[in-house]
């Protein structure tokens, strides 16, 4: 903990990836802290307490099922709608809140932060975290849901190899979340404008993304279907149904476009939020 | 000892007045295109220096809140910062705790350091007092253990054991603030920064908490301190630096920094228009429109020892007003508040109608030989304020008496006041 060099404050201080990242690591009870309060304190004074966690999730998918219905989509061989959708909508739920909750980070946090230094990093970060939390209850639900599919109402066991890909597809999103939340926190610190389109780019960018229908359902020479292509989260989704519905896309080239886009963003992220973070308080 | 652990060259910070909004859009397309054409900031010429009371038309829209700011401080020392409001204070506190960069120049430092801008910094109100002692201790830059090992202590000296399990929402503003302070009071760092933290709780906390801030200075931890109570900026630190309009008006010891400042800031006379600069509350019911000192015929603020005070006001009512309560405060030249007078603690009675009045006061005077500030104040009944004129007069006690014929060790002063005794001795 106790070195003799200089630490040098300035206007002109360059960024080290290395550096931010051990930082982060010194203040890594500030992050479990964090994502402690953040869990305690939306369940206080509930009865139902963490069985709300599971509660959304099983309300939201019930209304998709409904929704899927009326409009006719027919969801892959291999699972439930209502598996489907539990599935998907928690897809959709943790990149969602990383990108919404992490989007205010500088200006819900003004007062902390204009008050003590410690790395800004660790609230995008444990905001992030504590959605995982949250995600376990939801995956425990869907697993539930995927068993009484197959024993209950026999339908075909199609799960194969892919279902390895679920956790790091659920991991890829989040990293996505966050790295939009990081970019455009960071970008309204001054100018408030972007925040007023949050709310609408989110949910026009889930009607891009096969959430409430799946990517095969989709005529492949429609220009829509290109444009699903080119949303950065629409490989991720897919990659975590493949393992339970093989008639979900797949493919290396997606999945590489996912990623270099992933990788580029957060770097991009990170560096404009460690510039931003010094001499936000000026301009909040 | 003399190892240097901060070191601050040329800071300077810049800041916008006024609001966002399209004229900031246009100063920020300004300084990209002239940093992508290498040139210098071209804003940064527009700062002017930092004068609250200048007119808002005339000046450019940027300012200076501190301008070339230099200074070192060395391992162990407990430094204070003191100056008006306004003064650049807490924008130099702020970029020592790093919570904001400077606009040019740069700060150096060894060691870990933490900051005290407020106390009870993220606590949250739905987690109980435990769980916030180590949030906000976490927040503070302590690793759990550090806290573990300390709760005891901590608990023990917030003095709020038992709601220790009770969401911090349901705590008194006091209790609050106890266990803020407890957990920034067991900061163990290299170097800390401390802003105002001493004017919380209850008299018998504050001295609990300057307590606790001795023994932090003794510990050789370097601390930096931002206060206005002279008082405790006097008994806490060696050195001082005072700030003045973004820049160091002088540094050294901390008695003769305070000196400094209260002479900086009171001149020895009070003609009438300068009142208004004295004046710290008002209202538009009752004024002093003179304030003078009747002691002597020169015009002079010398008073001889012992001497009573002789102070002649005129007032001004515009409204009746009815029973006032008057007062007199006497504070020394370290900014301590020797002592009060009022005329209701003579059973003294004192109505106002509108018009004008001639007031005379005269004070005892038991002051030991040095220089005093008078201040004025016009109260109603219930305590209301109407008229404050802050350290408005300057007087000066000779270390001589009026009819002195010399061998007195008037000269000998130890402490504010000199007050009669009586020694009896008798052999047994």
């Amino acid at each position: 903990m106790e070195n003799n060099d200089w630490k040098i404050i300035s206007n002109s201080s360059s960024l080290k990836l290395s550096k931010i990242f051990k930082e982060l690591f010194e203040y890594k009870d500030l992050i479990v802290l964090f994502v402690k309060r953040d869990i305690k304190a939306i369940y206080q004074q509930t009865i139902l307490g963490p069985a709300w966690l599971m509660l959304q999730p099983i309300l939201t998918s019930l209304v998709l099922v409904f929704l899927g219905q009326i409009a006719q989509i027919k969801t892959p061989e291999g699972l439930t709608a209502f598996s489907f959708y539990l599935l998907s909508n928690s897809l959709w739920m943790f990149f969602s809140e990383s990108f919404n909750k992490t989007a205010t980070t500088f200006t819900s946090n003004a007062s902390v932060f204009g008050k003590v230094y410690f790395p800004r990093l660790t609230v995008p970060v444990s905001i992030v975290l504590s959605n995982s939390y949250k995600l376990f209850f939801q995956l425990i639900i869907f697993i539930f849901s995927y068993l009484y599919g197959i024993f209950i109402l026999k339908l075909p066991i199609q799960i194969n190899g892919f279902v390895l890909f679920v956790i790091p597809s659920f991991i890829m999103l989040s990293l996505l979340g966050l790295s939009f939340g990081l970019i455009v926190s960071s970008l309204t610190t001054k100018y408030r404008d972007l925040t007023m389109l949050i709310t609408f780019g989110i949910q026009l960018l889930m009607f891009a993304s096969p959430v409430i229908y799946p990517l095969s359902q989709i005529p492949h020479d429609s220009a829509f279907y290109s444009i699903v292509q080119f949303n950065p989260v629409t490989g991720w989704i897919e990659l975590a149904k493949k393992g339970f519905a093989p008639a979900s896309f797949f493919s290396w080239k997606l999945i590489a476009y996912d990623i270099s886009f992933l990788i580029l963003s957060l770097l991009a992220g990170i560096k404009i939020f460690h510039r931003i973070e010094k001499r936000f308080m000026d301009t909040v | 000892m003399s190892e240097k652990v901060i070191i601050a060259e040329n800071i300077s910070k810049l800041y916008k007045l006024g609001v966002v909004g399209m004229s900031t859009l246009n100063d920020d397309f300004r300084r990209a295109l002239a940093k992508l054409k290498g040139k210098e900031d071209p804003t940064i010429k527009l700062g002017v220096e930092n004068k609250r009371d200048s007119k808002a038309t005339d000046t450019s829209e940027y300012v200076w809140a501190l301008k070339d700011i230099n200074f070192s401080i060395e391992k162990g020392d407990v430094v204070g910062i003191i100056g008006k409001n306004g003064a650049g204070k807490s924008t130099l506190l702020k970029i020592l705790s790093r919570v904001t960069e400077p606009t040019t120049g740069l700060l150096k430092y060894k060691g870990r350091l933490a900051s005290l801008l407020e106390v009870g910094t993220g606590f949250h109100p739905e987690l109980t007092g435990l769980e916030n002692i180590y949030l906000n201790g976490a927040i503070l830059g302590m690793k759990k253990v550090e806290i573990k090992s300390k709760l005891d202590e901590i608990i023990d000296f917030s003095g709020v054991a038992k709601y220790i399990n009770t969401p911090v929402k349901r705590y008194s503003s006091g209790m609050y603030v106890r266990l803020a302070f407890a957990v920034a009071a067991h900061l163990e760092t290299d170097i800390l920064v401390i802003d105002e933290v001493l004017a919380v709780g209850d008299h018998e906390f504050q001295e609990k908490c300057l307590g606790k801030m001795k023994d932090v200075a003794k510990h050789g931890r370097t601390v930096i301190f931002v206060s206005h109570n002279m008082a405790s900026m006097k008994a806490l630190c060696k050195k001082g630096i005072l700030m003045q309009k973004g820049a160091i008006q002088c540094q050294g010891a901390m008695s003769d920094v305070i000196q400094q400042y209260m002479l900086g800031v009171r001149s020895n006379k009070t003609s009438d228009n300068q009142l208004k600069d004295y004046r710290t509350i008002s209202s538009t019911s009752v004024k002093y429109n003179s304030v003078k000192l009747l002691n002597n015929q020169e015009n002079t603020n010398l008073i001889f020892f012992k001497d009573k005070i002789h102070v002649e006001f005129e007032i001004e009512a515009s409204e009746k007003i009815g029973s006032v309560l008057l007062d007199c405060k006497i504070i020394s030249i370290d900014g301590i508040e020797i002592t009060h007078s009022m005329n209701q603690y003579q059973n003294q009675k004192h109505i106002l109608e509108v018009g004008k009045y001639k007031l005379n006061l005269e004070l005892q005077n038991d002051l030991q030989p040095g220089n005093y500030y008078l201040t004025f104040g016009i109260h109603r009944l219930d305590g209301f304020t109407l008229e404050y004129l802050e350290n408005c007069l300057s007087i000066e006690v000779l270390s001589i008496s009026k009819d002195d014929k010399g061998g007195h060790f008037y000269d000998f002063k130890l402490g504010y006041l000199r007050v009669n005794s009586n020694w009896i001795l008798n052999k047994l």
